[in-house]
């Protein structure tokens, strides 16, 4: 197959996306400066102060913030700022931890992969295997158990899951860590090192990779399964046993390939998502990424890092998309660059 | 119509899942007749029930819960006399008179069927008529005695070794000795423990006197003076704080969990109701705006709605509902208000999509492209036309969305970012996460209950949504 | 069997399962393909023409069941063979299938070209070469260019569709071939040319064909014997020019009406037979066509009329068409 670069449509795409986000800056300037100051009559500045700073006054740190950030500058060049800093990653210094922001979330992001990557390439396996289980025993009692079971797992709060497991095989069978502090250091109390610590990390990570997993199935399940149906009663499946090709070819390779389509191009998107959704198991199990760095600073009202943390999530879900949108064609021939 | 009812009791989905719906609107409703209590988190009257942690007294049908006490209260009744002196029964009070040096013991039975409860407390009112008179307190169990408390006139404390308390003669005395506030200071019984249980005593009291058997409790009565006293005790009872309470036992602070899953059931229920009505309410006006009017509206709604079906979520939802309560405008809103502002504001989305998709199928349909030739208004053929048909699908939606309502809402109240003064279903769970820890193990009748009703009331609306889909729809429309 | 015949179907019956009862779809039907010749399946929509087609090539929905009757090939019954057998060594091998609908017929995430190659892979054991040598061949007998190969479905037009469903029915070089309905969704212009080249690759090859239609129109010129198909029931049989010439049967008389002339091609509109076709799972007692018959007298109402011969090879379902005459 000829493959050229889709010129047109990359420029094209990239330029939709960086039109969305700055339509994110602008609302999150809404929502971070207008709003506070125009409707509750606050200064932005009180965000950034922690409650004492190398002993100086706060009405002290409060001017000096409003000097460092220029806060005290007329708002449309509040905005000019704002914006230039959000597109150059200038988020400034925080106060509150003592430390760059930018330090602050680069440190979070990693530790989500550990955890929400494998899971996410389980509940695909899942989804795949079960629906397709599903979708060839269309209408009997199996496929009805295990749609019910897919759609039950919608529904199923995930925190909720994730504390029973804690208290059962944490709490009281002691079978697992309860949090990653707890997983990484050996019995005598030192912290582990190269083997054992990657051993303690997977011993600790597999539990809620599973269950974020058996979680998260159910709609690709749900997918899978419904076009799969829809496969094996089409017309080219009729026509490719008319065919003479051998019924595993059939399932396997042509039910199949038709059928996971919509999980795969859901699952791209779930990744997208995927961060978004980490609060719960982050603080459940007491891992410090992007989710449990929100969560925290939404307790601690750090509006700062939660503004600066939104934007990189909302920033990611945008290259992930943009990206999608050129691994598409590849997955689904039908799926055009246009 | 009829034609309709038939076709939806003809699925036993449906019929299963109204029963449920039915079943947690019945709760939510008559949750003032079922519960006696307001609000358990707030109101410490209605905290301390029973022991924190304590086990639904059904639970006692397993083997391992089986002895655990539910709370007791009784009268204390036909003692044995014990004595040199005199003592006389009239229906309300023992009457004791004794010479001076005599005594009198009043041994009243008890019997004890299980294992040791959370605290008790022996009481009765005593007015001894004298010159000086020492009360006793005592439990006794076989050979084994427990000299709870003493209590003799103030001016003789000080001629004893043991801990005594102070008793006035001629007067009232309100007795109430409870296992909570024994200390080696007040009880002859603590003061003999070792060291360290000395200390906690208060609370290990219970477990070191009580296990299943017959006890005594004994109120003694001695005439220490010189003249004859009289004493009259009214209503001796004896109660238990137990381990095994109501319905779904207790939470960390003794409150009833029935109560607070009742009350939450209303909560979660009102609120869900409410935040639907938004999103399905935004969702069909933008749907039908958009897939009616078309053209640059339709292109500017679905750009809008494409917006906010890239922006994350559940991090969008937590940085505005911070931005409000740093601001202070919460203070004016309210908490309550403000979640469902943010989550029916933050939730249409998928809604206005499908209302959008099915408007435009309905629309470029004959029937309605020929009562526009007829010059039917807008308003007449959405009224006439395009409503009936998308009847089914909002309906449905409404049924999709409340499990999307509650779901975030709980998990907004399980992080303690929502509402967390009240109970509601998230937030029962967020303590019941917070205050459970190796000690206490499963919490099961405080996890559970919650969880499962999410789940039910869930799965239940999704094929109450399914079925009403399929059979209000004149035509089928995919939705996910 | 005779050896003149390369098929027989005899009193075929295929049933649907349905809520309300069986759907009868074909009814005790029986006709034979001669060797090398090309024979009309005609009826209307519904009338169960696939229903037949899907049980030589058994590849019938899971709710429909053979109730009874033989389709012998070379003095084996299709139908009782091993299932696996006959996917291997018969299907496609000796006889191959246009079907209806080609327009969603491929699977639309392989290319042309590999669904080719595995299709002659799933019954000969030769080269990846050799199987190319037979594809190009056949691309070029439907007058496709080799570039069509590497394409997905979705980016060929109808008729290129058309056409690849045809090369594909002839790579093995099949006994019999038959062709369900292969124009319904092409244009007028397209669908000639289409019958056209399905007529010279039947000339040239030899094989016989069963061509599936609706329209009779199609048929003049293609086939040598023609079946009309009505409710399930074979109500007419024989050859081509007899019933063009001397329709017997009613139904058949108003199904040739309903031709429009040739020359008006241009205003040809759908033609139309008053009445609808029987619900198939209670059928009208007696005659299945006399609620729309217009000659029904009571003896139709009662009982249901056999197929018999009124002349040499032409046989009718009818009590009124006898003696070869019509009663009107
Ligand atoms: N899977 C099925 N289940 C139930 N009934 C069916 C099924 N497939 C076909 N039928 C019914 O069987 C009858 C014959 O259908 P069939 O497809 O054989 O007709 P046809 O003559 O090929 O029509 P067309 O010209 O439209 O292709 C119809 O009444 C149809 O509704
Ligand atoms: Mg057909």
């Amino acid at each position: 197959m000829r493959f050229s670069v889709p010129w047109r449509y990359l420029v094209k795409r990239i330029i939709e996306r960086i039109i969305l986000l700055i339509v994110i800056i602008n609302f999150l300037f809404l929502i971070i400066y207008i709003i506070p100051i125009y409707v509750a009559h606050l200064n932005p500045a009180e965000f950034y102060v922690p409650l004492s700073y190398k002993g100086l006054s706060r009405s002290t740190e409060v001017e000096a913030i409003d000097r460092e950030f220029g806060l005290n500058q007329p708002i449309f060049v509040q905005y000019i700022d704002y914006v230039k800093n959000m597109l150059t990653f200038h988020f400034g210094y925080s106060l509150i931890y003592d430390e760059p922001v930018s330090k602050i979330i680069l440190q979070a992001l990693p530790v989500d992969l550990i955890i929400l990557v494998p899971s996410l390439i389980l509940s695909t396996v899942f989804a795949i295997g079960l629906g397709l289980f599903s979708a060839v025993r269309f209408g009997r009692l199996s496929d009805s158990i295990n749609t019910f079971f897919a759609i039950l797992t919608y529904f199923i709060p995930g925190f909720w899951v994730l504390i029973i497991f804690l208290q059962i095989f944490g709490f009281q069978l002691g079978l697992f860590p309860t949090n990653i502090a707890q997983a990484l250091i050996s019995p005598s109390g030192a912290p582990l090192h190269g083997w054992a610590y990657i051993a303690g990390l997977i011993k600790f990570s597999i539990a809620p990779i599973i269950i974020l997993a058996l979680l998260a199935y159910g709609v690709r399940m749900a997918l899978t399964r419904s076009y799969g149906v829809e496969s094996m009663g089409s017309s080219y499946v009729t026509y490719l046993r008319a065919k003479g090709i051998p019924e595993r070819s059939v399932v396997y390779k042509h039910v199949m390939r038709n059928a996971i389509i919509p999980a795969i191009t859901r699952t791209g998107i779930d990744f997208a998502f995927v961060i978004a959704g980490s609060v719960f198991v982050e603080d459940i199990f007491g891992f410090y990424g992007m989710g449990e760095l929100l969560y925290r600073s939404a307790l601690t009202f750090n509006v700062q890092i939660l503004g600066d943390a939104f934007y990189i999530l909302s920033l990611y879900v945008i290259v992930v998309l943009l990206v999608l949108d050129f691994i598409y064609p590849l997955i689904d021939p039908r799926v055009k660059y246009e | 119509m009829n034609r309709l009812v038939n076709q939806l009791l003809h699925r036993k989905a449906f019929l299963i899942s109204l029963v449920i719906l039915l079943f947690f609107i019945f709760i939510a409703s008559a949750a003032n007749y079922l519960t006696p209590y307001k609000d358990p988190y707030t109101i410490t009257s209605e905290q301390h029930l029973a022991a924190p942690y304590s086990i639904p007294i059904w639970a006692r049908i397993f083997p391992q819960y089986s002895k655990y006490p539910p709370n007791t209260n009784m009268d204390l009744k036909s003692p044995l006399i014990l004595g040199n002196g005199s003592e006389s029964f009239n229906g309300t009070a023992y009457t004791v008179e004794l010479k001076p040096s005599e005594y009198e013991n009043l041994s009243f039975p008890l019997s004890w069927n299980y294992q040791y409860p959370y605290s008790f407390s022996i009481s009765f009112i005593a007015i001894p008529h004298g010159q000086a008179a020492q009360i006793n307190v005592l439990l006794k169990q076989q050979n084994k005695t427990y000299f709870l408390e003493s209590f003799v006139p103030s001016a003789d404390q000080i001629l004893y070794t043991y801990p005594t308390c102070p008793l006035s003669m001629g007067k009232t005395n309100s007795i109430t000795i409870s296992s909570e506030s024994l200390s080696s200071s007040n009880s002859p019984y603590v003061s003999t423990l070792p060291g360290n249980e000395r200390y906690i005593a208060s609370a290990i009291l219970p477990q070191l006197i009580f296990k299943p058997g017959k006890y005594s409790v004994i109120i003694s009565i001695e005439n220490i003076g010189t003249s004859p006293l009289k004493v009259y005790i009214y209503q001796p009872k004896f109660s238990a704080v137990g381990r095994a309470y109501g319905i779904l036992g207790t939470d960390n602070n003794g409150a009833s969990v029935f109560a607070e899953f009742v009350l939450g059931a209303r909560f979660d229920l009102e609120i869900a109701a409410i935040a639907t009505l938004i999103i399905v309410g935004i969702g069909l006006i933008f749907g039908l705006v958009a897939g009616y009017v078309g053209g640059k509206v339709d292109l500017f709604l679905n750009a809008l709605t494409d917006f906010f079906l890239t922006i994350p979520g559940l991090p969008l939802l937590i940085t505005l509902e911070t931005i409000f309560v740093v601001s202070g405008l919460i203070l004016k809103i309210g908490i309550v208000p403000l979640l469902i502002a943010i989550i029916g504001g933050l939730s249409w989305m998928g809604t206005m999509k499908i209302i959008r998709s099915v408007t435009l199928s309905v629309r470029s349909r004959t029937f309605v492209e020929a009562s526009k030739a007829l010059g039917s208004g807008p308003f007449r053929i959405i009224r006439k036309h395009v409503l009936p048909n998308i009847l089914g699908v909002v309906f449905a939606q409404i049924a999709y969305d409340v499990p999307v309502v509650i779901l975030t809402e709980s998990g907004l109240d399980f992080l303690g970012l929502g509402i967390t003064k009240f109970p509601t279903w998230g937030n029962m769970l967020g303590y019941a996460s917070a205050y459970t820890s190796p000690a206490n193990g499963f919490v099961w009748w405080w996890v559970l209950p919650p969880g499962f009703a999410i789940i039910f009331l869930s799965v239940a609306l999704y094929f109450i949504g399914s079925t009403l889909q399929d059979v209000l729809s004149p035509y089928k429309v995919r939705g996910e | 069997m005779s050896s003149l015949n390369s098929l027989e179907i005899s009193s075929l019956s295929t049933y649907y399962t349905t809520k309300r009862g069986y759907l009868k779809a074909v009814d005790k039907v029986s006709f034979n393909l001669p060797k090398g010749s090309v024979l009309g399946l005609a009826g209307e929509s519904g009338s169960g023409k696939s229903t037949i087609v899907n049980t030589i090539f058994r590849v019938l929905p899971k709710n429909a069941i053979v109730k009874e009757g033989s389709i012998m090939f070379n003095n084996e019954d299709l139908l009782k063979m091993n299932l696996n057998f006959f996917r291997k060594e018969i299907s496609w091998k000796k006889i191959s299938w246009i079907p209806q609908g080609s327009m969603s017929i491929l699977d639309p995430v392989y290319t042309v070209k590999s669904q080719m190659i595995e299709t002659i892979n799933a019954h000969e054991d030769i080269s990846r070469a050799e199987a190319m040598e037979i594809i190009y061949k056949s691309l070029k007998a439907v007058n496709l260019p080799d570039d069509v190969l590497n394409k997905y479905p979705h980016q060929l037009s109808g008729g290129q569709k058309q056409r690849i469903v045809i090369a594909s029915a002839l790579l093995l070089d099949p006994e019999i071939v038959v062709a369900d309905e292969p124009t319904t969704a092409l244009d007028v212009v397209v669908q000639a040319e289409i019958v056209k080249l399905i007529k010279e690759l039947q000339k040239q090859r030899g094989f016989s064909m069963i061509f599936v239609t609706h329209d009779l129109s199609l048929l003049a010129g293609v086939s040598n014997y023609l079946a009309i198909l009505y409710g399930g029931k074979l109500v007419e049989l024989g050859t081509t020019e007899d019933i063009f010439k001397d329709p017997l049967h009613p139904y058949t008389q108003m199904f040739l009406k309903a031709i429009p002339d040739i020359r008006k091609w241009k205003e040809r509109k759908l033609y139309y037979i008053p009445g609808e076709l029987p619900d198939l799972i209670s059928p009208p007692k007696g005659c299945i066509f006399n609620p729309r018959c217009p000659l029904a007298g009571g003896i139709c109402k009662e009982s249901s009329p056999g197929l018999e011969e009124v002349s040499k090879g032409h046989l009718v379902a009818c009590y009124f068409a006898r003696g070869g005459k019509r009663n009107d």
